[in-house]
């Protein structure tokens, strides 16, 4: 028996490719499929299409200010053992 | 008195001491059974004062129950017994009983009716819980237990003093809802949030539990920030400043874990995320928030023991802790990594899973309450949690560059545990009316409605198109780095200040210490002057002195009697 365990359909070199198509095409749906649903509250926040680009700017936000964050604050992770 | 018989944290300290004692299958049953009969003794309990003892002019109420106190103690039951069955190899049998008598402790907290009581089972919990810290055995788990202890003993002086000051004030030891409207019960709010890992004392949580063996940061992540949540939510419901807390806790807690390069310091910073949810909820107030806390605090619990477990089984099965390490273990480890990805799902609020169900009621509140930026902010929290634990955690772990390392699965009875609470998550999300009937307000509220689930879909994907457009553009570098946070005040400062007071006090401390001894030696020579072999109050007195002297007194007594009679 070959090492399974090396030859997952995950390792394929097209894997990444593939996923980011299905990533991207959900995406989408979710997008149309806004169009069809009754938002039970009202206010800006209950717009169309607001949970999708705050959640990409929160995504990016938080990122940048965490790698700020680090580059402020960062030290060797043996620092406290002197 | 014999309602204490039926207390359900007595099964489970029993069981702490007998697992002492016992050992191999025996031991196996007492650790499995002796939560499922805490749980069976958690629902024959009625509601009301269960047991008065009167103390000084006081009557302290240690088995008070209603449905709060009873939905906590039902799952820090579930957790026991999870948690139990995750450990039930540890060979520390210390960590165990520590472990044990800790979760006793908590339900002694959840059914305490009175403040006395409540500091008094909050102090026992410390204690345990350092020691499930400690008897993980490293040097840095003793120096983190240490730490850890020091912190929580602060805490306890706090709150202690609020106690003593709200007696001294009110003239009663009642535990009810309250505002912290006087400075005894601020310093109660200060001593209970302490525990939530509230600012600016959160270090403590990513600092202590990863310390703890693979086993004893599942039981440390359930109960000590927990309890904290239900004394809040039965004390300081409505308390705004918690609002402004629990939203620093949330973005703190994503920050530092976008930040941090270990794995399980990373999941202590997101308990304080987490709970900062339920701290905000507890400030609303309102039935829907209330119910969002502790529906939140139920469904964090699992999933969050859940997470533990999957990275404490890669520690377990590795020995390793730190992203850098990790990668593509999903080869070998495919259960564990299904395992920590719906542990991952549902600390991220995903419809059908146990945290969607749960914080959903948050949100909503918040917008029945017109609390409007606290609502976005929410909603930016939920998308910052799944960037961290969601993906980042899942992705540097079992995915990722492949690290070359092909450890086996976990045993049987921690991927049994795992297995359990995954499937918990997913149900609480599918049938979440049945949950909600635990809940302590009987509300109308549905979360799975088409747009909810929209809506929900897209702000976490989005979100985690951000983190994965970043990842491919710029990479996510990993370094072997800790950020630095509060704790250092106390690690560096702290610990110069010690260093330095050590060293300068030595002469004055001397020189009192040579003067104590001065005095205690004078004092000493001086008894052992009159009282020594050759001292004047022990000398042996000739018979004769004896007489003379029994003479000369009856000459006096004559005397005196013959003038004054």
């Amino acid at each position: 028996m070959s090492d399974q365990s090396n030859s997952h359909w995950l390792d394929d070199p097209g894997t990444p490719k593939r996923l980011w198509t299905i990533f991207i095409v959900v995406l989408v749906l979710l997008l149309i499929a806004e169009l069809f649903v009754t938002h039970h509250h009202k206010g800006f926040m209950f717009n169309y299409g607001f949970s999708a680009w705050f959640g990409f700017l929160i995504g990016g936000v938080s990122i940048l200010l965490s790698k700020g964050w680090k580059k402020i604050l960062k030290r060797k992770d043996t620092y406290y053992d002197e | 008195m014999s309602s204490l018989l039926f207390h359900p944290a007595l099964p489970i300290i029993v069981g702490a001491f007998l697992i002492l004692r016992l050992t191999g299958t025996a031991r196996s049953v007492i650790l499995l059974g002796s939560p499922l009969v805490s749980l069976a003794f958690i629902w024959m309990t009625a509601d009301g004062v269960l047991l008065a003892i009167p103390y000084m002019e006081w009557t302290l109420e240690p088995f008070k129950a209603d449905k709060l106190s009873r939905l906590f103690a039902t799952v820090f039951a579930i957790m026991a017994f999870a948690g139990n069955l995750y450990a039930l190899k540890q060979e520390k049998v210390l960590e165990l009983f520590a472990a044990n008598v800790y979760i006793a402790f908590s339900l002694g907290v959840v059914f305490a009716g009175d403040l006395i009581t409540v500091f008094i089972f909050w102090e026992m919990m410390a204690l345990a819980s350092s020691t499930v810290i400690f008897s993980a055995g490293t040097s840095t788990a003793r120096a983190a237990g240490m730490r850890y202890m020091m912190v929580h003993l602060l805490g306890g002086v706090v709150l202690m003093a609020g106690i003593a000051g709200e007696v001294a004030v009110t003239g009663s030891i009642a535990f009810t809802s309250m505002l912290p409207d006087t400075l005894p019960r601020a310093l109660i709010l200060a001593g209970f949030l302490l525990n939530t890992g509230a600012p600016p004392f959160s270090a403590w949580v990513p600092d202590s539990y990863p310390e703890a063996s693979y086993s004893g940061m599942v039981f440390l992540s359930a109960f000590t920030t927990k309890t904290a949540v239900y004394v809040l939510a039965r004390g300081f419901p409505g308390a705004e400043i918690l609002i402004f807390i629990g939203l620093f806790m949330i973005f703190y807690g994503i920050i530092y874990g976008l930040c941090e390069n270990n794995a399980r310091k990373m999941l202590g910073y997101s308990i304080v995320n987490q709970v900062g949810f339920m701290v905000t909820a507890i400030g609303i107030g309102s039935a829907m928030a209330i119910n969002g806390a502790v529906a939140h605090a139920f469904a964090h619990i699992i999933y969050k023991a859940l997470l533990i477990m999957a990275t404490g089984s890669v520690f377990y099965v590795t020995g390793k802790r730190k992203f850098t390490e990790y990668g593509g273990l999903f080869r070998t480890m495919p259960l564990t990594a299904i395992c920590c990805i719906i542990g991952g799902l549902s600390i991220s609020a995903f419809p059908f899973t146990s945290g969607f169900v749960a914080k959903a009621m948050t949100s909503e509140a918040a917008y029945l309450g017109q609390y409007y930026w606290v609502w976005y902010l929410l909603a930016a929290g939920t998308a910052g949690v799944f960037l961290d634990v969601g993906i980042k955690l899942q992705y540097f772990v079992f995915f990722g560059k492949d690290s070359g390392l092909r450890p086996p699965e976990p045993p049987l009875h921690m991927r049994t545990a795992m297995v359990l609470f995954a499937v918990l998550c997913v149900g609480i999300g599918l049938v979440p009316q049945q949950f909600y009937q635990l809940l302590p307000y009987s509300l109308d509220y549905e979360p799975n409605t088409p747009d909810h689930i929209v809506t929900q879909f897209q702000i976490l994907l989005f979100s985690g198109a951000a983190f994965f457009l970043f990842l491919k553009y710029y990479g996510w570098k990993l370094v072997e780095s800790l950020t630095l946070d509060f704790d250092w005040f106390y690690r560096v400062w702290g610990h110069k200040l010690a260093v330095t007071f050590n060293e300068n006090s030595g002469s004055a401390r001397d020189s009192i210490i040579e003067d104590l001894s001065k005095g205690a030696n004078a004092t000493i020579d001086g008894i052992h002057h009159r009282h020594g072999p050759d001292g004047i109050l022990a000398r042996a007195m000739p018979t004769g002195l004896m007489v003379f002297w029994a003479i000369i007194m009856l000459a006096v007594y004559l005397l005196v009697d013959f003038v004054f009679m």
